[in-house]
């Protein structure tokens, strides 16, 4: 279902992206950072969805970078490829969380797109749409 | 002297009488009725706006986000009428359409805890509850 995607994301065209799976719902973005497709990730005051008990459910992004956190992500500076490191990139627009992506082996990104497909994508590619822009990056140490 | 013309736009209110080939400025007075739109009406923008809503948000990433959106907003405001024809929707078509049951249905909760985080196993959740309590999709 990746309709419309010129006028949500107008630079993904251009940047080049693959679609990687079929639409479906069961999961979203952060989920999909997070390597898990079974499950819709987000801090709905009714508690449809999942969050960590531990963790104040709160759409500020505070509460996104430490969901993060508590998977055994911290901050970093940069989208640069690193050896060892699984990185993440957070797109937000007015310091709201909108999205976000998580980095290949090969230096690409992979992204879970609201309720449509999986594509790998460059960082640029879904910049100045629907997502706004990266502005937050955080980066795991990869188990051996 | 009955004329059958009304829209005589000229200003007589200087002349002091009529002949009878005038024809004095008439007011009418039309009664104020509320417009109240039809099932059918209210059917119509269900689909409409299901449909925008469908394609604006098709992208988000969260829930929160689709349900802000001014679609969603008037597909709950259409009320407890809409219920039937969101339970046909979800039925055929799995999706965050069933947050809006919640948002008109607001003391009613059938998801149990372990559906958490499992779209369909929600929806699955509000069919059931139509199915015991007697309500058909439209």
């Amino acid at each position: 279902m990746l309709t419309d995607l010129n006028s949500k994301f107008p630079q993904l065209v251009a940047t080049g992206y693959l679609r990687t799976s079929c639409p479906t719902i069961d999961y979203n973005c952060i989920a999909w950072a997070m390597s898990d497709n079974k499950h819709w990730w987000e801090p709905d005051q009714d508690g449809l969805f999942v969050w960590p008990d531990t963790l104040q459910r709160s759409y500020a992004l505070f509460a996104f970078v430490n969901l993060f956190k508590h998977h055994g992500y911290q901050k970093c500076s940069n989208d640069v490829l690193e050896a060892g490191y699984d990185k993440i990139a957070i797109y937000t627009i007015s310091r709201q969380f909108k999205h976000v992506a998580r980095q290949l082996a090969d230096g690409k990104w992979t992204s879970k797109l609201g309720c449509c497909d999986d594509i790998t994508h460059t960082l640029d590619g879904l910049k100045g749409g629907t997502y706004g822009l990266p502005t937050i990056f955080m980066k795991k140490a990869i188990s051996p | 002297m009955y004329a059958c013309h009304v829209t005589d736009t000229n200003d007589y209110s200087n002349r002091k009488f009529y002949h009878y080939w005038m024809v004095a400025p008439v007011s009418v007075t039309i009664p104020q009725i509320a417009y109240r739109p039809s099932r059918d009406d209210e059917f119509a923008k269900f689909h409409r706006m299901v449909a925008e809503w469908r394609i604006e948000t098709a992208y988000t990433s969260l829930a929160r986000d689709k349900i802000d959106h001014p679609a969603f907003k008037k597909i709950v405001g259409i009320g407890p009428i809409a219920i039937p024809w969101i339970l046909t929707e979800i039925r055929h078509r799995p999706d965050f359409l069933v947050l809006a049951l919640h948002q008109i249905h607001k003391y009613e909760n059938p998801v149990p805890a372990s559906a958490r985080g499992r779209l369909n196993e929600i929806v699955n959740a509000w069919l059931s509850w139509a199915n015991r309590n007697v309500i058909d999709a439209d």
